[in-house]
């Protein structure tokens, strides 16, 4: 549903283009958004319905293949949700509170956002770049 | 100008008279009032070179971090091999020469590059704003560290292919940020080559990181600008971390960043 908010215990997926990754760490970058952005877009693991991780990173890696290039070098960042809000909270100067709201799309149900980043300052990206729990191939 | 430089060959005195110029030394170049020798460790063998007058020394970019070969002037039979700097009487700063390569043609000259060490002049363009980022890739092939120039040769140009695969019709690389990113290696030759990614906007941003407490990065944007972000640990408070980030311009940054000690990680 359209604005749910995420569960603290849930997880999303970001997909990190070769750009924003070297030698298979994911950097900063890869949490950045553009001024015209209204949000990072991930992916809501739980949404997926899928028994495990491996299943789920499977279907993420058919739904970036039909809709990006995906590159040998692409990376999928997992995050959890309520400790990359915690951190987000804790460590910037501003007490900065991120949202984490679905956005289902049409071709894309599992669609989500994280809301509230900001695109002139660099803090919350390196914050949430540290508590990425997972990091996995984004091609099959 | 001095009766002595209006003795040189045209060519050479304007050879020398361009150089200063192209690297934003003063304009006045004859005024500084000397050089200074300070030879490698292995590579001189003329320790006692004489002061010598600008006017008879040629210019030209050379890289960064050679071992490099230098006459003293046309016609003395001297050289060595070195590392030059002039001291700026007017400025009172200190510029880093770094030559080139031996010119034999009839008398014994040689080439040099003027590169500033620790700071950086807020207008400096060494690079010209309309090269293209395969130029830019190419200068930094040729002039940058040794150390880390085949690898940040290889990282640029894997992030250009990168955007220019995913962006059909894209340029790439945002040139003006690059040029900025460069142009903060060329001044801190110390630093150690950062990781380096794009932006969503293909801007350059560098990272230096030691660990989840030592961070150090910087957003490069096209005029000039930088934002940047440095966590630190907290000395007093062992446990604790400084975090702090900001806005600055490309030529101050550094001495923003080193109060807070990022050249403990940052740098060689």
């Amino acid at each position: 549903m359209k604005g749910q908010v995420i569960p603290d215990s849930d997880h999303v997926a970001r997909y990190c283009n070769p750009a924003t990754v070297e030698n298979g760490e994911i950097l900063a970058t890869a949490f950045m958004v553009r001024s015209s952005d209204e949000h990072l877009s991930v992916n809501w693991l739980e949404e997926l319905n899928r028994p495990d991780r491996a299943s789920q990173i499977r279907d993420l890696q058919e739904l970036y293949a039909r809709k990006l290039r995906v590159r040998a070098a692409a990376r999928i960042a997992i995050l959890n949700v309520g400790p990359v809000r915690a951190k987000v909270e804790q460590e910037t100067p501003n007490r900065r509170l991120l949202r984490v709201l679905h956005d289902p799309e049409a071709d894309d149900p599992s669609h989500s956002g994280i809301y509230d980043i900001p695109y002139d300052d660099e803090i919350v990206a390196e914050l949430i770049a540290l508590v990425v729990l997972e990091k996995h191939s984004a091609r099959a | 100008m001095t009766e002595e430089a209006r003795e040189q060959p045209l060519g050479r005195y304007l050879a020398t008279k361009k150089a200063p110029a192209t690297y934003e030394l003063s304009e006045n170049f004859e005024d500084e009032q000397s050089f200074r020798t300070a030879p490698t460790s292995s590579a001189s063998w003329v320790t006692n070179l004489p002061m010598v007058n600008p006017y008879q020394l040629y210019f030209q970019a050379a890289a960064v971090g050679y071992p490099c070969v230098y006459a003293v002037a046309p016609g003395t039979g001297k050289t060595c091999i070195g590392n030059l700097a002039i001291t700026s009487g007017r400025l009172g700063k200190t510029f880093d020469i770094l030559p080139t390569t031996l010119v034999t043609s009839g008398t014994l000259v040689t080439q040099f590059a003027i590169a500033r060490s620790g700071s950086m002049a807020t207008q400096q363009q060494p690079i010209a704003d309309e090269r293209s980022v395969e130029d830019i890739i190419w200068h930094v092939g040729t002039t940058l560290p040794l150390r880390y120039r085949v690898r940040l040769v290889s990282r640029l140009s894997e992030l250009q292919k990168v955007v220019q695969e995913e962006e059909f019709g894209s340029h790439g690389i945002s040139v003006r940020s690059l040029q900025h990113f460069v142009e903060l290696l060329e001044a801190y030759p110390r630093l150690r080559c950062p990781a380096l990614s794009l932006t969503p906007d293909r801007n350059i941003y560098a990272s230096w990181k030691s660990g989840s407490d030592r961070v150090f990065s910087i957003h490069f944007l096209p005029d000039g600008e930088v934002r940047f972000v440095i966590f630190r640990p907290n000395d007093k408070h062992p446990r604790r971390t400084i975090r702090l980030s900001g806005t600055a311009t490309v030529d101050v940054i550094m001495s923003i960043a080193e109060p807070h000690g990022v050249l403990d990680w940052a740098s060689e």
